[in-house]
């Protein structure tokens, strides 16, 4: 009896160990970093899922254009989107549509409901069936040309916009409304909660510039009063507050001086 | 019921009405009343208390319309109408909470 109790015990063990071994997160490599798989309805219809390259789209437009304006979801497979609903115009087939441009080079159409095999090449661009040399590739082409960063994808992309080497676009025409003048708030401090470590800058001109209000207020950041709600970097590391983009597309939050920036008093 | 509520109960009704309806060129004049009501939300900290609450009392009619439409239109539509009330109704909390309690 006791040795059936034993065997049972070292099973449960050794199963919690392959258990939290599988579940460690493994760090995304630069190309990879940013990447969504979505998979709602590409399964039932005979496709793989869509593999979605952020750096791809973040290299041209701002996060407000597709999160806000595009209505894309904050999460992966929150927004559900349907080869119909690309087909329509809207989520992809906003700008996938075959007519659309960027720079002049038309952008390739979205899905279609009925294809032959010639269209199946362009379908896999996105439903993704195994991994691309050519989209890895392309990444590090594109990443030799830019400010570099250790973490992430290797990008520093606010240095690459400050330097004037990408131009973001934030309207297209037909989606997204005419904007009023933005009032952009003022930048300011948050006490960091460890002594030595600084206290971090948050800017309010970075943020809005790329994001607008609305697509973190009051979603991600829901307190009025500065000060009122309490962040840990535990719930940060566990993808609330800062963790719904930093760590997944915006640098990650293992890079502390990118926001405990503010310079030691005296 | 005060002038102001008769008057803003009036123009709610015209903007429900108006969304309802469909001109002869196909053009959807709600899309038109979502424009005007969420093209603000880059001052949305300088509205006012009213200004705030006459927008939020748009997207209520807004989201009504915006529920009989198709498929597409209504999951596109109300992703951002929900971000531009939401905005809005953040805004005025903060607003409402900031004037000292009579």
């Amino acid at each position: 009896m006791k040795r059936i109790v034993l065997v049972c015990l070292i099973l449960f063990g050794g199963a919690g160990v392959l258990w939290g071994a599988g579940t460690k997160k493994k760090k995304a490599l630069p190309h990879d970093f940013g990447s969504v798989t979505i998979s709602n309805y590409s399964q039932q219809a005979g496709m793989p899922p869509v593999v979605f390259d952020h750096w791809v789209h973040r290299k041209n437009y701002t996060c407000r254009l597709c999160h806000v304006d595009i209505g894309f979801g904050m999460t992966a497979n929150s927004t559900q989107i349907r080869a119909v609903d690309n087909g329509k115009g809207y989520f992809c087939g906003s700008c996938h549509n075959g007519s659309s441009t960027f720079k002049k080079v038309r952008i390739f159409e979205s899905c279609a409901t009925t294809y032959t095999r010639e269209d199946y090449k362009r379908c896999v661009k996105c439903h993704a069936v195994e991994k691309d040399p050519a989209r890895e590739e392309a990444f590090y082409r594109f990443m030799e040309k830019m400010p570099k960063e250790t973490f992430g994808n290797g990008i520093n992309w606010e240095k690459a916009e400050d330097a004037g080497m990408l131009k973001l676009v934030d309207n297209l025409d037909g989606v997204s409304l005419k904007k009023s003048n933005m009032k952009i708030q003022a930048d300011f401090a948050l006490k960091s909660k460890i002594e030595g470590m600084p206290d971090i800058i948050f800017s309010h001109a970075k943020h809005t510039v790329w994001n607008g209000c609305e697509l973190c207020h009051p979603d991600i950041f829901v307190g009025i009063k500065k000060g009122a709600t309490k962040y840990s970097m535990i719930e940060l590391f566990d993808g609330k507050y800062c963790g719904v983009c930093h760590d997944k597309v915006a640098f990650p939050q293992t890079d502390c001086k990118r926001c405990h920036a503010k310079p030691a008093a005296g | 019921m005060t002038v102001v509520r008769k008057g803003k109960t009036a123009a709610l009704a015209a903007l429900l009405l108006l969304a309802l309806s469909q001109t002869a060129q196909g053009e959807e004049p709600w899309l038109t009343s979502f424009e005007q009501t969420c093209s603000r939300t880059g001052e949305a900290m300088t509205l006012s208390v009213d200004e705030l609450k006459m927008l939020l009392e748009r997207c209520a009619a807004l989201q009504k319309v915006i529920e009989t439409q198709q498929e597409s239109v209504r999951k596109v539509y109300l992703k951002r109408l929900q971000l531009c009330r939401n905005l809005y109704a953040y805004m005025l909390e903060y607003k409402t909470n900031q004037q000292p309690v009579q």
